[in-house]
């Protein structure tokens, strides 16, 4: 328990959180704090490319074999986990079904700032993950969006409808700039292995941390505004966003552990299924549901659920991964 | 559909009609995809406007940009204009979308 205390004690005062915090803070005082939205996006590419190439050089370190299962195994969760969501949504927090099918593909996919801040908090504390985690992520994305529709037109609702606007849909959600980022940095990294990463590890390792901590400053300010902004949600539909992430990381610490990950592996793998997307998943959802209330999803998954994981999930999950494997 | 460019209803030979739609960004390609299909030729994109409606107020900075809105200008023939307008109606229902008609003499008329 005091294990558990203390890691989340060492989280909360992370300069990463810290800087969440503080984003969090100057839009809760409307500050006229902004990071300029090409930055933003700047910071959001070079995350997602360092850490598809941070696990691709820890690929070519070995461990390829295990990988192929354990990436099969994340699709199918990422595919399986929004019909627990939208049951839960459905009879519990009394949703309408276009919107509980919205919000479960939230929930089925994940984030990546996420996986960010739990890889580098599992670093820092001797606890790295393998480095298929990154595929492993990666293959999450989608699957959830297919079940999230797939649930929608079950209860009747057309999804999109030009053929234009399908095209754009699946372009949107095959190879959006996350996905290709993502695996081509992966991919990247695999080929190059440490000699090569060796050349980019100024920019690409020692830099991380504090970009991180400039990119969260960032999340802390958009996930507060976007809760400010908020519809009123009733207290199940809150609720649902902070117990299906609980829901998602046991399934993630049962089926880490059967793979037969490391304990910063399972801790990660946790996390994934822990976490909702917020920005691949809106996107796709706004265009192929657009009866779904956006209001609704993006704030449970960017305002309740992913300031929960940073803060406190993350540690949470971690302590359980190392009592499970103790 | 008429011919657009012919009729007294197309005015003196340099009018033509704007079309201007604030849609919400998720849809920009969808809508131009349509306006081309419905034969205007061109269209100016004017990314990342923002304001405040029936919708609350939009533009806001999220993440996943789906509260963030665009502004598409196209100059086409009164018919073909009013032909879009009509349809917008049930093609945009349920989207973020203002969709408003103006006259305006233009250059180069030919080109439009």
């Amino acid at each position: 328990m005091s294990d558990m205390l203390s890691l989340a004690l060492a989280n909360l005062a992370s300069p990463m959180v810290l800087c969440f915090a503080l984003g969090a803070l100057a839009a809760w005082v409307r500050s006229d704090l902004d990071i300029p939205d090409a930055i933003a996006k700047g910071l959001a590419i070079y995350l997602m490319l360092a850490i598809g190439v941070k696990g691709g050089v820890a690929m070519a370190e070995g461990g390829g074999a295990r990988a192929a299962v354990a990436i099969l195994v994340a699709g199918a969760l990422s595919f399986a986990m929004p019909v627990l969501a939208y049951g839960l949504l459905r009879f519990f927090a009394r949703l309408e079904p276009v919107d509980a099918a919205a919000v479960a593909a939230h929930f089925g996919s994940v984030s990546v700032v996420t996986f960010v801040t739990a890889s580098e908090f599992l670093a820092a504390r001797g606890l790295p993950a393998e480095g298929y985690l990154v595929a492993m992520m990666a293959v999450m994305e989608t699957p959830a969006i297919v079940t999230g529709l797939l649930l929608a037109r079950r209860a009747g609702y057309a999804t999109q409808r030009s053929r234009e606007g399908a095209r754009h849909l699946w372009r949107e959600v095959l190879v959006n700039g996350s996905i290709v980022l993502l695996v081509g940095g992966f991919v990247i990294g695999w080929m190059v292995g440490a000699p090569g990463y060796a050349k980019v590890k100024p920019f690409m390792g020692d830099l991380f941390n504090g970009l991180l901590c400039l990119f969260l400053l960032d999340m802390g300010l958009v996930a507060m505004r976007q809760l400010r902004a908020a519809p009123v949600l009733s207290p199940a539909t809150l609720a649902f966003a902070i117990v299906q992430p609980l829901i998602g990381a046991a399934i993630g610490l049962a089926a880490g552990s059967a793979l037969g990950l490391s304990t910063g592996g399972v801790a990660l793998f946790a996390t994934l299924c822990a976490s909702a997307s917020y920005i691949a998943v809106p996107a796709a959802m706004r265009l192929a549901l657009p009866k779904a209330n956006p209001a609704l999803y993006v704030t449970l998954s960017l305002g309740v659920t992913f300031p929960f994981n940073v803060a406190f999930g993350i540690p949470f999950y971690a302590a359980l991964a190392v009592a499970l494997r103790a | 559909m008429t011919d657009p460019a012919a009729g007294p209803e197309s005015g003196p030979p340099w009018m033509r009609s704007k079309i201007e739609i604030v849609c919400e960004r998720a849809i920009v390609e969808e809508v131009v995809a349509w306006l081309r299909e419905r034969g205007v030729r061109g269209h100016t994109i004017v990314p990342h406007v923002s304001g405040a409606g029936r919708q609350g107020r939009r533009g806001a900075d999220d993440a996943s940009r789906v509260f963030e809105n665009a502004l598409i200008i196209a100059i086409a023939p009164r018919a073909i204009a009013r032909a879009v307008l009509a349809e917008s109606v049930e093609r945009l229902r349920d989207f973020t979308a203002i969709v408003y008609l103006s006259d305006v003499e233009v250059a180069r008329p030919d080109h439009f």
